[in-house]
């Protein structure tokens, strides 16, 4: 019995301890079966300082965009003008240099420059109107101390939490060198910097920044405007002296607003930039803007009346200059990302500068009753023109949907859609894209895009029916 | 012969059955007590001081993807990190160094604000938490996250287990769970080895139990004054043929302004 005994408790320490102490955990163990190359050492190419960056400080970008064009049937247009060059497709070949120098006593030099080729059908290439060298970006910045900066030269400075339209970043206006995309994210990529002097201070959870930029230009055919391969464009991007204070501070953990006093002119305005998460899938965000200025069907006839040359035909429907007076524009909005990698944006866009319903009704009436008055045509399109050029919705009220796939099922292959939904009128802009990494340099993508809606509705009014992008890129 | 009864013989097994038995279906999950959680909490910090440099620190780390045990991508980062004085978690600066289409994208994370910045488009854009678990650079959640500061622990037990080199390590098993909603990973089984509180595998589980990620911490090296692990292998919970290497070498402490942790320094960080 005592053997026994003896027995039974040796078998229940074996049965109870060895969970505890001994390699009992097989289970884990089954993990070290999914490492590759674990009996392989290190190579030595992982070691290797190999930082572009850190070698040259420089990245090239080489990429081709074509572009195709189907247009709508101009006899249902009702805002046209005769068509200068019945061209179908486009394309654009693009050379860009992004990087910098660092030099002794924290100045650096930056540059940004991109050497553009277009060709369009049914035109014959010719270089002094079809090459094109942007100096995006050109600065010298001084680091006075870790938290204090001053830069001088031409620069992109850019606000807004919103991913549609942003109304707090100002120096967008006509800052847009090829709208060949309808997704602000992309266009962000090509635009001109504007030459200012900036100086910055930096402190724990806050930051003042404040900017001057002078006016250089408003003309055009100059050698610092567009005039030649190397035209500076400063015309666009320096055509009014601004000045810019940007003050940030954190108020709690998550959320540190962004308050913006920008002057143009003379005229003031006031941004707002707050984002707060909501949890780890959710981000809101609110951007807000007011400021003095004319709305946007008199400020596209500003000229014209001014000139005396506003057409009788819209004349009647919009009589008056109602001038320059606070206006507001501002974006709501929340993303909301899955655990598919997918990312979606959500925003309600609200410019009191935009045209009302009764706005666009009356447009569309004076488009109507000017059929044959190529001029009075061109001064109504130039009220769509000019909200495209500002980077605000042509509407007052407007929807904005953006959807981003990342790794859609399949590394490297991302997904990106996007609506613009004008509540005036119903009519909307769809665009769809394609991006397939073909390797840590390369990539293509296809992009097409849609503009639906009836023939006197802000979408459905643009001569365009669908484009068709296709883009190969190469960094190196 | 016949064998005598005895009674005590028979009480004892009886009470080594019941002992012994008890031991086995203890459930230590439950067994929160406040010795039990001061025993954790103490291995956990001893191996965040192993996995974490307590100074201001940065280092360049290497990330190599596979699928199926073919290299399938590789990024460079550069990480600034510190801890923050009133609540000890650790912020960071990355700067993407390769490929060359990534150089010069930077991230900041403080706390649960997340910036990205581009500098083709010169503009910074706010990503929720579930957004940074995008892609590569996720995975530096996994070396910077303040494990004692973000978990509750308790004790499982100890075990032994192998690790990366399939070699036999005597260790503690803790069970984590987030104090707050924003913590990355709701649960966490995490193994230490017992003699030097080396941390040896990880596991890092949704807030619906969903396996998330799995690292194994190797080739430890004294850097900046402890023996720390240079290289985590970290294998997706969900698609177990991804596997992704991070290396991290160049180990520095180096001094970083607590100003530098805002969305308005990252145009101007150069990693």
């Amino acid at each position: 019995m005592k053997r026994f005994s003896i027995t039974l408790i040796t078998l229940c320490m074996v049965l109870t301890l060895s969970p505890l102490m001994v390699e009992a955990d097989n289970s884990e163990n089954v993990d070290l079966e999914f490492l590759p190359l674990l009996d392989n050492d290190v190579s030595e190419d992982d070691l290797e300082p190999i930082s572009a960056t850190e070698a040259s400080g420089f990245t090239f970008t080489l990429d081709n965009m074509f572009q195709a064009t189907d247009w709508k049937d101009q006899s249902q247009l009702v805002l046209k003008l005769p068509r200068v060059n019945n061209e179908n497709w486009r394309n654009l070949s693009r050379l860009g240099m992004r990087g910098g120098l660092l030099f002794s006593a924290g100045i650096n030099f930056n540059i940004d420059v991109l050497l553009n080729a277009y060709s369009v059908q049914h035109d014959d290439f010719n270089g002094s109107d079809d090459l094109r060298l942007d100096l995006k970006e050109a600065y010298v910045s001084w680091q006075q101390s870790p938290t204090q900066f001053i830069d001088i030269g031409r620069i992109n400075i850019k606000n807004g939490v919103a991913t549609g339209l942003n109304p707090t970043d100002y120096f967008k206006v006509g800052a847009v060198i090829d709208h060949n995309t309808e997704d602000v994210s992309q266009l962000r990529d090509a635009r001109l910097g504007t030459v200012l002097i900036k100086g910055q201070k930096l402190w724990d959870g806050g930051s003042l920044t404040l900017l001057a930029s002078p006016k250089m230009s408003d003309k055009n055919g100059r050698w610092y405007s567009d005039k030649g391969v190397i035209g500076l464009n400063v015309q666009k991007s320096n055509a009014y002296q601004r000045s810019m204070l940007v003050f940030t501070h954190k108020l709690s953990e998550d959320f540190s607003p962004e308050h913006i006093y920008y002057n143009e002119s003379g005229n003031h305005n006031l941004g707002l930039n707050v984002s707060k998460a909501i949890s780890n899938q959710w981000l809101s965000y609110v951007e807000w803007s007011v400021g003095k200025r004319r709305n946007l069907i008199d400020e596209a006839l500003l000229k014209a009346r001014s000139e005396n040359l506003l057409s009788p035909s819209i004349a009647q429907w919009f009589p008056d200059d109602k001038g320059e007076y606070y206006q507001h524009q501002f974006v709501m909005g929340a993303s909301y990302t899955s655990a598919l990698n997918i990312t979606t944006n959500l925003e309600y866009l609200y410019n009191e500068a935009g045209l009302s319903k009764t706005d666009v009704e009356d447009l569309f009436t004076a488009g109507v009753n000017s059929q044959n008055n190529p001029m009075a045509q061109g001064q109504l399109l130039s009220i769509s023109g000019l909200a495209k050029t500002r980077g605000e919705s042509f509407g007052q009220h407007t929807l904005f949907l953006r959807s981003n796939w990342l790794d859609a099922g399949e590394d490297g292959l991302n997904l990106t859609g996007l609506l613009f939904y004008d509540l005036n009128d119903d009519s909307y802009l769809i665009q769809a894209e394609i991006a397939y990494e073909l390797n840590s340099n390369a990539l293509w993508s296809i992009r097409v895009a849609n503009y639906l809606g009836h023939n006197k509705s802000n979408y459905g009014s643009i001569a365009k029916q669908q484009t068709a992008t296709l883009l190969l890129e190469y960094s190196f | 012969m016949k064998t005598k009864f005895n009674p005590h013989f028979i009480k004892a097994a009886l009470m080594g059955v019941i002992i012994m038995f008890g031991l086995q279906y203890m459930d230590f999950s439950k067994a929160d007590t406040s010795q039990n959680v001061l025993v954790a909490k103490e291995i956990l910090q001893r191996s965040d001081e192993i996995r974490n440099p307590d100074t201001p620190f940065s280092t360049r780390m290497i990330l190599t993807e596979y699928n199926k045990a073919k290299v399938t991508d590789k990024m460079v980062l550069m990480v600034h990190s510190k801890k923050q004085q009133n609540n000890a978690q650790y912020r960071s600066l990355v700067a993407f160094l390769q490929p060359s289409r990534d150089a010069g994208k930077l991230m900041l994370q403080n706390g649960n604000e997340i910036w990205f910045y581009d500098p083709s488009a010169k503009n910074s854009i706010r990503l929720s938490a579930q957004q940074r678990l995008m892609g590569q650079a996720s995975n530096g959640d996994v070396m910077t996250t303040n494990f004692s500061l973000d978990y509750e622990a308790i004790l499982l037990g100890e075990t032994v287990i192998k690790d990366a080199d399939k070699k036999s390590r005597a260790a503690y098993h803790l069970h984590m769970t987030a104090k707050k909603n924003n913590v990355t990973y709701a649960f966490a089984d995490f193994w230490v080895e017992k003699k030097s509180y080396h941390p040896i595998k990880a596991k890092f589980y949704s807030s619906s139990k969903r396996l998330m990620k799995i690292a194994y911490y190797r080739r430890f090296q004294k850097e900046l004054g402890e023996i720390r692990p240079t290289e985590v292998l970290i294998i997706d919970g969900v698609d177990t043929n991804k596997v992704t290497r991070m290396k991290m070498n160049d180990y520095r402490a180096i001094t970083i302004p607590e100003a530098w942790f805002q969305r308005s320094y990252l145009p101007r960080f150069k990693g």
